[in-house]
């Protein structure tokens, strides 16, 4: 590795070479051995970048973001049960629909309109999502 | 996986653990508390969707994740875009904010403030390898860039980052 792609780097990723590209953190670390002033000239200028954007502190869930995910847990599991038990015993679609009314309508209770906008999320969620599941989740059956 | 099974404890060591990085992740991308808490539900809502089909070790479930929270964080971003608000999330302009004898969590806020002022795949890809310190490979794949590509955003959006925040940076 030359300077010059050891100043790239540091622009790119920073001073910590934790972020470096992992094939070329060893190179980095000869350079830095090697020519000990001129990489702590580069590094240090990317530093003091580094240091104000880790002022900023990442938020901490509230309780209440924390329950509500939680519930949305409960929901869609309990849809998922009421599915599953809906195809195994009660074919069609009317008997289908009459299963999960009943099993998640007893285990459901007001949740419609958090469930109603998670759905519109996902329906807005990118077209490629499908793909990336399917590719990444082996031997799924249905 | 207890999550696909409903199992309680597996949902809540799951939200435990990646609860904050979502949050994190959108309330970087959008500079909204309330949008970011917003999107970090959806994500999860699909998370729950999907976990019947999950296999262990088949995926980089973290990967997913942040793929779906950036969908949503572009949804968003179009939608301001296209339905201008009265009310803009809380996105100060940097420069007109203190800038001396600063405490942490003034600082703190003038370097969000910046960073909401960048292009929007400039302080992806910081997020992304800064603040959720993924690798630039999975931050190159999630952007649908190459790594050459992803180099050129961090460096812009950095050299951008400290010509607003010149004054502090210098000192």
């Amino acid at each position: 590795m030359d300077i010059q792609r050891f100043e790239e780097l540091s622009a790119a990723y920073g001073a910590d070479l934790r972020r470096w590209p992992e094939a070329e953190r060893e190179a980095a670390a000869s350079l830095i051995a090697g020519a000990p002033e001129a990489s702590a000239t580069v590094l240090r200028e990317a530093d003091g970048l580094d240091a104000l954007l880790d002022t900023s502190r990442p938020p901490v869930p509230s309780a209440f973001l924390r329950e509500a995910v939680i519930r949305s847990a409960r929901r869609s599991h309990a849809r998922s049960l009421a599915d599953a038990w809906s195809r195994l015993w009660l074919p069609g679609a009317a008997a289908a629909a009459c299963a999960a009314g009943i099993l998640a309508g007893a285990i459901l209770v007001g949740t419609v309109g958090a469930e109603t906008r998670g759905e519109e999320a996902i329906a807005a969620a990118a077209p490629d999502e499908a793909s990336i599941i399917s590719t990444w989740l082996e031997g799924r059956s249905t | 996986m207890g999550v696909a099974q409903g199992d309680p404890a597996a949902i809540q060591a799951l939200v435990a653990r990646k609860l904050p990085r979502m949050l994190a992740l959108a309330r970087r991308m959008l500079g909204d508390a309330s949008e970011a808490e917003d999107v970090a539900q959806e994500v999860f809502v699909r998370v729950w969707r999907q976990a019947p089909t999950w296999r262990p070790g088949t995926a980089r479930f973290d990967t997913w994740m942040h793929r779906v929270a950036l969908n949503l964080c572009y949804d968003r971003l179009r939608r301001r875009r296209e339905i201008p608000t009265a009310d803009p999330p809380d996105r100060p302009d940097p420069a007109d904010l203190p800038d001396r004898g600063l405490e942490q969590a003034d600082l703190a806020v003038r370097v969000d403030a910046a960073l909401n002022r960048l292009p929007a795949r400039q302080r992806e890809s910081i997020v992304l390898c800064h603040y959720q310190e993924l690798s630039n490979i999975e931050a190159a794949a999630l952007m649908g860039v190459s790594v050459e590509a992803l180099e050129s955003l961090l460096a812009r959006g950095r050299r951008g980052l400290k010509a607003l925040l010149a004054d502090l940076a210098s000192g």
